[in-house]
């Protein structure tokens, strides 16, 4: 079998030695790293395995997937690769170790991920529940970041976030308690009032008040000072291969060709041009005079191909560049125009060190009329109109909105002037009023003086908790907010103490999260003791595989977390006798009463939320537009027809499909039965002899009887799409 | 403060319980006009936590007009009070911004000052050169609107259990049993004293039936019962977040409840009035 070294094949081994060779390296590499690195993967493919090559892989490159498990001959800790360990016997447990076991894991734990290992408890739940957490554990508003100059396109951000108190090991490994996910919620569950059914979950309204979930979103928008600005700006970012290959990124192919001639030309001629700084000069001088004179084409080319021989050759870049573009902004041809401005673009390639200010310019006002044929404008940010005039009262002079102010629809937000003198005013579009966070002025920062090219608005929109948005605790239970119940009306304890949130407990025997339960538990024990609690999976109960298991100990979780409990003064299952909060009477039932960590998901109604009354109609089929955001209707589609014809509602059927819809008045011929044959032509009146439109049949003629039917509009572009493949649709139409 | 109500049902001590959080006018921070602030909480979180504090009125809250109702324009002294908050911290470590540092400016009220929060309540941490400049409005208003209003952290009543002891069946355990059904309840109501069961404080029960639950399990289900006393009595206790005091809260409270009983009685008689006026 081959032996590889990062793919390549550096030898060969009998099929038999494969595996002690493999054995004998990886014992090498546990005692011996000067021989064999403790970063190299040593993997074997057996023979046996007939989906890939028999072979002994072996990977020393660099950013490979390693994780550390024990290496039982010598019980060092060893990294083990992503390939040579689905060939590796590694037991999970001691009592999983057989003659075959080579490693074995540092911890249990490492059969989840990180987001798995996240959920407290999790050997406890229905596994499926498990995973729907691993889902959700990603849709959390937490704390995303701590840098306050990232411009991300939208951040969900919690406000009053906490650290959990039943806590996995790994919650400290990976430091989640830097970027926590939620809050330790005083949880009830009960069914107080009906409004938590279905999943839904009643949140104490003044728990809401003193801060429970509160989060924002942040949205930057992004306000280019010109449209495919790009092009400009690549100019800043010359490439160099070689002296005669060049590439001007963004640039058209036919301008590339010219500039690489030029470019060519000017390496060939400066190369054989002296580097004496005086013959510079007057040669540039020479220039000056003779195209002051000129306006003949053909030299003005000359001039500029001079300029840039001298500015390679010589060291007054600057000087020269400043000449090049004097001459090239006053054009007398499109081809002239185009070659002067490339001359430049190319000297920028080839001397680098360039002053930018002069490309940027002289780019702006003319790359974009050799492609238009019509001079660009330049435009900056500002409050002001040419004549001085303030143009938004709301704006500072930069025309960007003041840090802290609130942005309602339609405020303006951004100011942008044009040399020609008109006023771009970019505006709140949104409908959700938005805080600006910060503004932002984006420039190359290379170029000393640029100016900038590209204004970044980061807005906050305030996300606290409404009705129907959406609450999650750490085993996949998730619900939405169905009411904010007034603190005194909800349930309270024998100290007085209301929960922050009633959950229903239908959500938990089909469900079977009983970690969540345990959670519950352990969290209520935990703020009363003042400790964190340890809530990794593998703690409780399975300690058989251990040499030391002791039948004494307290074995299940329950039965730790209970004695916390009792010794808190509570009952050891965590329920407690609550007194409704509208009667002050005892309620019969005990009631399941602890702390749970709960998370914000980041779906919230103010996204989702759709109403229409009238609004914006197909331009084809007459009928509602669809989508949110245009403000379209939401379909009733076949299965809601459907239920309404059962249960005889016609009428509600006929509004909705109807006259909601796409109703018309359609003029239609009884006698040949077309909907597309009548026309409507201006005919004189009988009486007064006035001109008045007639509607009549085209194919019938005066014989025709023109009358008007109530029909769904997308039925005549139905009757006008069949006319388009030969088939006659008609009416059989009568007065009633 | 704990005080005990008597000679009532639960009607009337709920009615006082729901009363002393959402119904008890206080004056907290409601509108705050932002400056200058560079610190690391946004204007909206910052305003908020202002509002959370608790404002010590030094007159009478119940005399003070609503903002609402109050015939001024935007706000004066016999709605509002006004405060200011200027920090800048112009050195190298992170400062605290705390409820001392709100400066009241007028004499009628200030942020709680409690000897237990020797540093304030804190507001806010600032980094070097970071600034907050705001003047904030104390109004009147109550916890049914928002909870800073509430002026209890907790407002609670017990009912007096009554737990009865079957001595006859308690003297037939063991001292390890006896011992044992003392440990039984979680909120330890039960002790030891000279080789007897005694009941040190009823209210420590809360109803949490482990006791019986025991007994039970040893056969014994007569060994004790746990019930409300009938007829109930109430022991409630106040605990106040320091706007007022636990028995200014509770005379706020009564005052509120007779002024809606009076409203009742009011509205009575003139609906007694209508019905004579035809006749």
């Amino acid at each position: 079998m081959p032996v590889l070294l990062d793919g390549r094949v550096c030898g060969h081994i009998h099929t038999s030695m494969g595996m002690p060779l493999v054995e004998r390296l990886r014992y090498l590499k546990a005692t011996d790293p000067k021989k064999v690195p403790q970063t190299l993967e040593i993997g074997i493919s057996p023979p046996t395995n007939p989906h890939a090559l028999p072979a002994v892989y072996m990977h020393s490159t660099l950013a490979r997937m390693m994780r550390p498990v024990k290496y039982l001959p010598t019980g060092a800790i060893q990294l083990v690769g992503s390939l040579e360990q689905t060939y590796m016997e590694i037991a999970c447990l001691p009592a999983d170790v057989n003659p075959h076991t080579t490693h074995m894991e540092v911890n249990p734990t490492n059969i989840l991920s990180l987001v798995a290992s996240l959920t407290p408890f999790s050997d406890f739940n229905q596994s499926p529940r498990n995973m729907y957490q691993c889902q959700m554990g990603k849709q959390t508003m937490a704390i995303p970041f701590y840098s306050p100059y990232r411009s991300d396109n939208k951040v969900y951000k919690l406000q009053t976030p906490q650290k959990p108190i039943s806590r996995t090991r790994n919650q400290d490994e990976y430091l989640m308690d830097e970027y926590p996910t939620g809050t330790n919620a005083i949880v009830a569950v009960t069914a107080y009032t009906g409004y938590d059914m279905e999943d839904a979950m009643i949140v104490n309204k003044s728990s809401f008040e003193r801060g429970f979930a509160h989060a924002s979103v942040y949205l930057t928008k992004e306000f280019p000072i010109q449209d495919g600005s790009a092009t400009i700006l690549s100019i800043h970012h010359p490439i160099i291969r070689s002296s005669n290959h060049h590439r001007v990124p963004h640039l058209d192919d036919s301008i590339n060709v010219i500039v690489k001639i030029i470019i060519i030309n000017c390496i060939i001629k400066s190369s054989i041009a002296s580097s004496n700084h005086q013959l510079h000069h007057q040669i540039i001088n020479c220039i000056i005079k003779s195209s002051i004179a000129s306006s003949n084409h053909q030299l003005h080319h000359q001039i500029i191909n001079c300029i840039i021989k001298s500015s390679i050759a010589s060291s007054l870049h600057h000087h020269c560049i400043l000449l090049a573009s004097q001459h090239a902004r006053r054009p007398s041809g499109d081809i002239i125009s185009i070659i002067s401005i490339n001359c430049i673009i190319s000297i920028n390639c080839i001397i680098i060190r360039l002053q930018h200010q002069f490309i940027l310019s002289f780019s702006l006002s003319s790359l974009p009329s050799m492609r238009g044929g019509h001079r660009a404008v330049r435009r900056w940010y500002s409050n002001y109109r040419l004549d001085g005039t303030k143009i938004e009262e709301s704006l500072d002079d930069d025309g960007l909105p003041k840090v802290g102010v609130l942005l309602h629809k339609g405020d303006p937000v951004c100011v942008i002037v044009s040399e020609s003198g008109d006023v771009e005013v970019n505006r709140h579009k949104i409908a959700e009023p938005a805080y600006v966070e910060n503004v932002m002025l984006v420039g190359n920062p290379s170029a000393r003086d640029a100016e900038p090219y590209l204004a970044r608005v980061k807005l906050r929109l305030n996300r606290n908790p409404v009705i129907g948005d959406k609450f999650s605790s750490r085993h996949g239970q998730k619900g939405v907010l169905s009411f904010l119940y007034p603190q005194v009306d909800m349930p309270f304890t024998e100290s007085g103490m209301t929960p922050d949130c009633l959950i229903n407990p239908h959500a938990f025997p089909s469900r079977m999260t009983i970690g969540m339960l345990i959670e519950a538990m352990a969290g209520k024990a935990g703020a009363q003791h003042g400790i964190p609690m340890d809530a990794s999976p593998f703690q409780y109960n399975n300690n058989r595989g251990l040499p030391d298991y002791d039948t004494s100990h307290p074995v299940t979780a329950v039965d730790f977390v209970g004695e916390q409990l009792r010794r808190a003064g509570f009952s050891s299952f965590g329920s407690e006798t609550l007194y409704s909060g509208t009667s002050g009477r005892v309620l019969e039932a005990e009631i399941f009463f602890g702390v749970v960590y709960y998370q914000r998901l980041r779906h919230m109604v103010s996204d989702k939320y759709q109403v229409r009354t009238t609004g914006p109609m197909h331009a084809l089929t007459h009928q509602p537009i669809k989508g949110r955001k245009q403000g379209g209707g939401i379909r009733l589609g076949e299965m809601e027809r459907d239920s309404l014809l059962a249960h005889g509602t016609s009428f509600l059927l006929q509004d909705r499909l109807l006259h909601c819809s796409d109703e018309h008045q359609a003029y239609v011929c009884s006698r040949c039965g077309s909907l597309l044959s009548v026309i409507s032509r201006p005919v004189a009146s009988e009486s007064t002899g006035a001109p008045k439109l007639a509607h009549v049949c085209r194919l019938c003629g005066p014989k025709g009887i023109v009358g008007t039917v109530t029909i769904p509009y997308v039925l005549k572009y139905l009757v006008n799409e069949l006319a388009g493949m030969n088939i006659r649709l008609t009416m059989q139409a009568s007065h009633v | 403060m704990t005080f005990s109500l008597e000679g009532t049902d639960a009607s009337i001590a709920n009615a006082l319980r729901r009363v002393m959080i959402a119904e008890t006018p206080t004056v907290a921070i409601h509108f705050v006009r932002i400056e200058n602030n560079t610190s690391p909480l946004n204007d909206e979180m910052l305003s908020h936590r202002l509002g959370l504090i608790p404002i010590v009125y030094r007159g009478d809250v119940r005399q003070l007009n609503s903002n609402r109702d109050c015939d001024c324009q935007g706000n004066c002294a016999r709605c509002s009070v006004e405060f200011e908050l200027h920090v800048r911290n112009d050195g190298e470590d992170t400062i605290e911004v705390t409820s001392h540092d709100l400066r009241a400016l007028s004499d009628m009220a200030v942020p709680l000052d409690d000897e237990t929060l020797p540093r304030g309540i804190l507001i806010c941490k600032l980094g070097k050169f970071q600034e907050i400049r705001l003047t904030a409005i104390a109004t009147k208003g109550v916890g049914k609107e928002h909870a800073k209003w509430s002026p209890v952290s907790t407002a609670v009543f017990q009912y007096e259990p009554s737990i009865r002891l079957n001595y006859r069946l308690l003297d037939e355990l063991s001292p390890q049993d006896r011992q044992n059904f003392v440990g039984s309840c979680p909120a330890r109501v039960f002790e030891i004293q000279d080789g007897r069961v005694v009941i040190p404080d009823v209210y420590r029960c809360t109803y949490t039936e482990e006791c019986m639950r025991w007994a039970e399990q040893v056969g014994k289900p007569d060994l004790v019962t746990v019930k409300q006393l009938e007829p109930p009595r109430f022991r409630f206790s106040v605990e106040t977040t320091g706007s007022l005091k636990p028995a200014e809260i509770v005379q706020s409270c009564l005052i509120t409840i007779q002024e809606k009983i009076r409203k009742i009685e009011d509205l009575l008689v003139t609906k007694q009035e209508e019905q004579q006026l035809p006749q």
